[in-house]
């Protein structure tokens, strides 16, 4: 009696264990790129297929796993008596064909609820305002384009909330992923391809997006940011954003600006200016960034002024390759492209 | 009882003896029965398994090692232990090391020791082919390894998508490793296979009709069917990658009008299939332990055959489950999310059918059944995290995340290796003659299954709070920390479940207990022969009756037949196997190197190619040859 009553307390002790996990987790989750913590139409659509799937497993788990502990426990050889030879039965085609429609119809649980959140994946809903843009990827960051408004930036991608986004997916160079966990699923960014998904945020906010698709190098700081406007908030940000390039100012700024044009101005744009390379990120509006390096480092003086001297340590494999080219800016130089670049708000 | 050569048994075959000329282009064949020369040369499958094995542990060891690397690296946020690139060809090379190297060769190492036992034949239908297999793998082994020596390892990821592994993006010699590598990989799978394929269709003892095969012999028909199919497509993938990468092709090559998109197509047609073939074997090892230990037939025979070959045909059919990001449109991705979901019927049906076998039975707990439990309740759970990601919607979230790694981690090590590992303690006695200590075997199974849950089950937490797989490090305010201190230490537990399990099975090997022909009760052909088994396995060729045919006869009380007098032909070693792995290696190095050198390494890839052909030739003159054996006057067996 004893030794079946804790034989029945260790069942349900792993069978609990195994259960609890998933809510526990649900509830625990709720980092800056949580799955669970979603703000946006498809994250949800697809949060509650996934909540399907945990259900169904549960319910194996229960089910399937409570006869598996069950057979285990009940069935194992007495000391002594592992000699015995129980009866030989091979099989019963009753209970497999049971257990065969059983299993396709749990499948028919998960496939319906499946089914509808890809056609809502598919489209933005009929009479929901939509916007453009296209978000191509370069190892290893990010390029936004807004065609409607005119506007390239990189890493942080502004939007209004309750808009659907629809956003062309490219790629410059190999494969990457776009992905913004608490908005929506990803799509893949590939070369010589342009795939398209809508996204949504129902609230405003700073939303974390990372690169999923192994590119390279630094694919573990191929990172970016969604932030979420009100409507009103978000058309002061793009008529800023439209804007050219403010004049530098100060001396520093002005000789910032003279370095600037002697060699960074082949693979960055400053709108405004004769800056016009492509290679690498926009700057026009650099200052007004909260990050530095695809959301690697805050933007801030210390880490801009380290950036531009030793890019290929603050970030391996990047384009910038200033220590093999032999390109050192003196510190006075470095400065004034720091104030230069802060000053471009 | 007759004594002639004229006539010979084989395989319950008889035939006269093919004329074979004294000599081959080397001389007298090779006759050493021990020492190195013996391995080296050895037709004999058993050998030929115990090598694999043993290559496949090595790997084991080594994957296991680099796994070791990662975890340490990714312990702590912005850690510096191994960055960028270095980090890259670590989980490159650890993921082709495992599937590969390790679990591939462990699978074959079973298909050759226990197939030929298990149907009563002497050997595989091609023995040589047998042996080429093994160095050819032996030569892409070392092959793809040799690049941490010569520049650098491959660092594309085992999927290997280009423009990533294109001549463009990765310059150096790293993923032409992996190309040649996979290559003659492919060659040593593609002809083992077709060895597999024809010896169980043509060599099976008399009586033993399909519907009387042990599942262990069903799975591996099955799996060499997928091995068949399945490589082709990788083939043509890997030379056009080839030609793209030595030859300036373009078949992935955007700017020219290729297309990276077709390579994940025909990367994906192989690597589905792939992942059952690294399971759908331990599902037939599990298949053959837990009836032994429960003493019971296995529940649901047919429904399991059937189910695996249903798993093999339906594997061909989902490959674009790992592509539901790429942008195929909902109409394929729904198709394809169908397909994958269907797969959980059959996988069902065997786990309710293993259930169905412990039912009843009268369970005894020794190291294998419980390497075969943890196959079935580690299995299930990584059969749930895949019916979570086939609902594609699902799936948007979870793909390329930490959540993927658990799950296939769950199927591989939970699944796949737990059944390789109890595979090896149940056939050790067979294999050497002596147990496994149980004990030990035990600890080292606990720590090993404590340490697996440690190690992979918090990475399903970690992808779904949004942690990338294949990323060297992460921010320290993304709350990954935790959970990612929690899984290294897993891992190093998990390390000490596996060093047991080796420290046991060496220690073993001159210390264990003596096993005698039959220590586990078992139920199939194998157990009715002495271990080691002889040379010849079967002095007799066994007349099957029944499913598990062997039991049978025991429970009915009918002793096995004494010989019948007639000399057993048994084929020669050869030295041509292992001169075919050494041509391909050196074709292999010349090739990578081509471009750097066309006058140095142009010469050595044309040289490994002439002996590659002298091998073949003098293989085709030698003729199958063959010796006579009395079993009453030599015992054969190989240690």
């Amino acid at each position: 009696m004893k030794a079946q009553l804790t034989s029945i307390l260790r069942l349900t002790l792993l069978v609990g264990s195994f259960l609890l996990m998933y809510p526990l987790n649900a509830f625990a989750l709720m980092d800056a790129m949580s799955t669970f913590d979603v703000k946006g139409t498809i994250g949800q659509e697809q949060l509650t297929v996934f909540w399907f799937t945990v259900g169904v497993s549960a319910f194996l788990l229960l089910t399937v796993g409570g006869v598996f502990f069950y057979a285990l426990f009940r069935f194992r050889a007495k000391p002594g008596q592992d000699f015995v030879v129980p009866e030989q039965t091979h099989g019963s085609a009753k209970i497999e064909i049971a257990l065969i429609i059983a299993s396709c119809l749990l499948l028919l649980v998960i496939a319906v609820p499946n089914a509808k959140a890809l056609f809502v994946m598919d489209k933005p809903p009929e009479g929901k305002k939509v916007m453009k843009v296209v978000a191509i990827g370069h190892q290893w960051w990010w390029e936004f384009q807004y065609p409607d408004l005119g506007i390239t930036t990189a890493n942080e991608l502004h939007i209004p909330v309750d808009t659907a986004i629809d956003i062309d997916i490219k790629s410059v160079d190999v494969i990457h992923s776009f992905w913004v966990p608490r908005l929506a699923g990803k799509m893949d960014a590939l070369p010589g391809q342009i795939n398209r998904m809508w996204l949504d945020a129902n609230e405003p906010g700073k939303y974390y997006g990372q690169c999923t698709e192994f590119c390279g190098d630094s694919h573990a700081q191929m990172r970016f940011l969604v932030f979420a406007h009100k409507q009103a908030e978000f058309d002061k940000w793009s008529r800023a954003e439209k804007a050219d390039a403010i004049k530098p100012e100060t001396v520093s700024q002005v000789n910032g600006q003279k370095v600037f044009m002697q060699g960074c101005n082949s693979c960055h744009a400053i709108k405004g200016t004769n800056a016009m390379g492509m290679v690498g990120p926009n700057l026009t509006h650099f200052g007004s960034r909260t990050s530095l390096g695809a959301v690697m480092y805050k933007n801030d003086t210390e880490h801009l002024a380290k950036w531009i001297k030793y890019p290929q340590q603050m970030k391996p494999g990047n384009l910038m390759k200033l220590e093999q080219a032999n390109m050192l800016l003196s510190d006075k130089d470095v400065t004034d492209l720091v104030s230069y670049l802060q000053n471009l708000k | 009882m007759s004594t002639s050569t004229e006539e010979i048994s084989t395989g319950g075959h008889v035939h006269s003896h093919p004329e074979a000329p004294e000599q081959g282009m080397l001389g007298p064949r090779p006759s050493a029965k021990r020492g190195i020369w013996s391995w080296l040369t050895t037709i004999d499958h058993k050998r030929i398994g115990i090598m694999y094995g043993l290559a496949a542990l090595f790997f084991l060891v080594l994957g296991g090692l680099e796994a070791l690397l990662i975890r340490l690296q990714l312990a702590v946020p912005n850690n510096a232990l191994l960055v960028g690139d270095m980090f890259n060809q670590m989980f490159t090379m650890h993921g082709t090391t495992m599937i590969f190297l390790a679990v591939m060769p462990l699978i074959a190492a079973f298909f050759n020791f226990v197939v030929p036992l298990q149907i009563g034949a002497r050997d595989v239908a091609f023995p040589r082919l047998n042996a080429f297999s093994l160095w050819v793998f032996i030569a892409g082994a070392v092959l793809i390894n040799v690049s941490w020596f010569a520049g650098g390892a491959p660092n594309g990821a085992w999927v290997g998508y280009p423009p990533i592994t294109g001549p463009q993006y990765n310059p150096g010699h790293n993923s032409d490793f992996w190309v040649m590598g996979l290559m003659l990989l492919g060659v040593s799978s593609v002809a083992a296979s077709l060895n597999f394929f024809t010896t169980i269709v043509n060599m099976r003892a008399p009586g033993l009709s399909l519907m009387r095969m042990p599942v262990f012999v069903w799975m591996t028909i099955v799996t060499n069917i997928l091995i068949l199919l399945a490589f082709p497509p990788i083939t043509i993938a890997l030379a056009q990658l080839m030609m793209d990468r030595m030859f300036g092709a373009n078949f992935f090559n955007v700017s020219k009008g290729g297309m990276p998109i077709m390579w994940q197509h025909w990367f994906w047609v192989f690597g589905h299939p792939e992942v059952y073939i690294l399971i759908l074997p331990g599902m037939g090892i599990v298949s053959e332990i837990l009836p032994t230990f429960s003493r019971k037939p296995l529940f649901g025979y047919p429904l399991i055959v059937f189910s695996g070959a249903f798993i093999g045909f339906m594997g061909f059919a989902v490959w674009s489950h790992h592509m539901f990001t790429t942008g195929m449109g909902v109409i394929a991705v729904l198709a394809f999310s169908v397909t994958t979901s269907i797969i959980a019927v059959p996988t069902g049906v065997k786990i309710f059918n293993w259930i169905g076998t412990m039912w009843g039975g009268n369970l005894r707990m020794t190291t294998p059944m419980l390497y075969a439990l943890s196959f079935i309740s580690m299995f299930t759970v990584g059969g749930f995290s895949g019916i979570m990601h086939s609902a594609a919607a699902a799936d948007m979230q979870q793909h390329d995340t930490y959540f993927i790694v658990a799950h296939f981690h769950y199927v591989l090590i939970g699944g796949a290796i737990s059944a390789l590992f109890g595979g090896i303690a149940y056939w050790f006695p067979k294999i050497t003659g002596r147990l496994m200590d149980e004990k030990l075997g035990k600890w080292a199974f606990w720590i090993f299954f404590v340490g697996f849950n440690m190690t992979f089950f918090p990475m399903h937490i970690l992808g779904l709070n949004g942690m990338p797989r294949r990323i060297y490090t992460y921010h320290a305010d993304m709350g990954w920390n935790f959970w990612n201190h929690f899984c290294t230490a897993g891992a190093f537990v998990l390390a000490v479940g596996f060093l047991l399990f080796f420290i046991n099975m060496f220690n073993s090997l001159k210390h264990g207990e003596i096993a005698g022909d039959d220590p586990w009760d078992g139920r199939t052909l194998e157990w009715s022969i002495s271990s080691p088994p002889p040379e010849y396995n079967f002095a007799v060729i066994p007349q099957v009756t029944h499913l598990d045919d062997f039991w049978h006869k025991k429970q009915s009380g009918k002793a096995s037949a004494s010989w019948d007098g007639k000399l057993i032909h048994m084929p020669l070693p050869s030295y041509y196997p292992l001169i075919c792995g050494v041509g391909m290696f050196v074709f292999g190095m010349g090739m990578i190197f081509l471009k750097d050198n066309m006058m140095v390494f142009l010469p050595i890839a044309v040289g490994g190619i002439l002996l590659l052909t002298f091998a073949i030739f003098g293989w085709a003159l030698e003729g199958p040859g063959g010796e006579m054996i009395d079993p009453t006057k030599e015992s054969g067996a190989y240690n």
